[in-house]
């Protein structure tokens, strides 16, 4: 038996999810530091995913019973859903910047810039079937999880918003509504460990 | 509050992962109900108790765990 046989099964994913992360972020370094005409939207894209899945990775570490927390058959659908999403939105966001600047017509420029969020939403669906899909520990678990990541977000946007009134940061609102939902998502796993464990 | 799960799965020579199957549960619910530190909802406590053969009284002790 090996070391890596001996972790947990959650564990040993933390690990695939690491190794994918830092192969993501040396790649997305390398084209960077190589100066490759890839540009900045795809390096961007690349490293995202590359800190998404170390993050990913630290949550999976942490998070007891992440393994064992919901039917194997409910985690098969959840991929099945999300995994076309999840590809749409990348491909979508491959070409977004370059779409929009082929439309002009305005009604239709607002198609091609909802497009992402609507892709966004299909994304979200594939949570919500999920948690409705899952036991009623694992649905507390998630929407307690949520809740306090709502709250957290909030204050953190509500502090920023104070602290830019003041002319202490200045976040230009383009960046600041962009990263309401990723912010959302990453608060919502820190706080899913401390929940969880409360239930461990 | 207390309960008896742990006892009446060791009964039945069961597993946890046992258990939470024929209750359509994770075994982390399972493994959280017998700790105290999670208390069911009603329905999954009827569910409990009709598995058992026994009342939700018999099984889950109302007090602190």
């Amino acid at each position: 038996m090996t070391a890596a046989d001996s972790l947990p099964s959650c564990r040993r994913k933390a690990l695939l999810f690491l190794g994918l992360g830092v192969v993501l972020l040396a790649m997305a370094f390398l084209a960077h530091a190589a100066d490759l005409p890839i540009g900045d939207q795809y390096l961007g894209i690349l490293a995202g995913f590359g800190v998404g899945a170390v993050f990913s990775s630290v949550l999976l570490w942490f998070m007891p019973g992440a393994s064992d927390g919901m039917p194997k058959s409910l985690v098969r659908r959840y991929f099945r859903d999300l995994i076309p999403a999840l590809a749409g939105y990348i491909a979508v966001m491959l070409v977004w910047k370059k779409l929009l600047g082929w439309v002009d017509l305005p009604a239709l420029r607002v198609l091609v810039a909802l497009l992402p969020a609507l892709l966004i939403v299909w994304i979200m669906r594939a949570f919500v079937r999920y948690v409705s899909a899952a036991d009623e520990l694992q649905r507390r678990i998630e929407l307690e999880s949520g809740a306090v990541a709502g709250l957290v977000v909030s204050a953190v946007y509500m502090a920023a918003g104070f602290l830019q009134t003041a002319d202490l940061i200045d976040v230009p609102s383009k960046v600041a509504m962009l990263w309401v939902f990723p912010m959302l998502c990453f608060s919502y796993g820190v706080c899913k460990v401390f929940v969880a464990r409360r239930y461990s | 509050m207390n309960n008896r799960l742990r006892e009446l799965r060791e009964v039945r020579g069961w597993s946890q992962g046992e258990l939470a199957e024929h209750l359509v549960v994770s075994r982390q619910t399972v493994n959280a109900l017998e700790t105290g530190k999670y208390d069911p909802s009603l329905p999954l406590a009827f569910k409990i108790a009709r598995m058992f053969d026994l009342s939700i009284e018999s099984i889950f002790i109302d007090g602190p765990h």
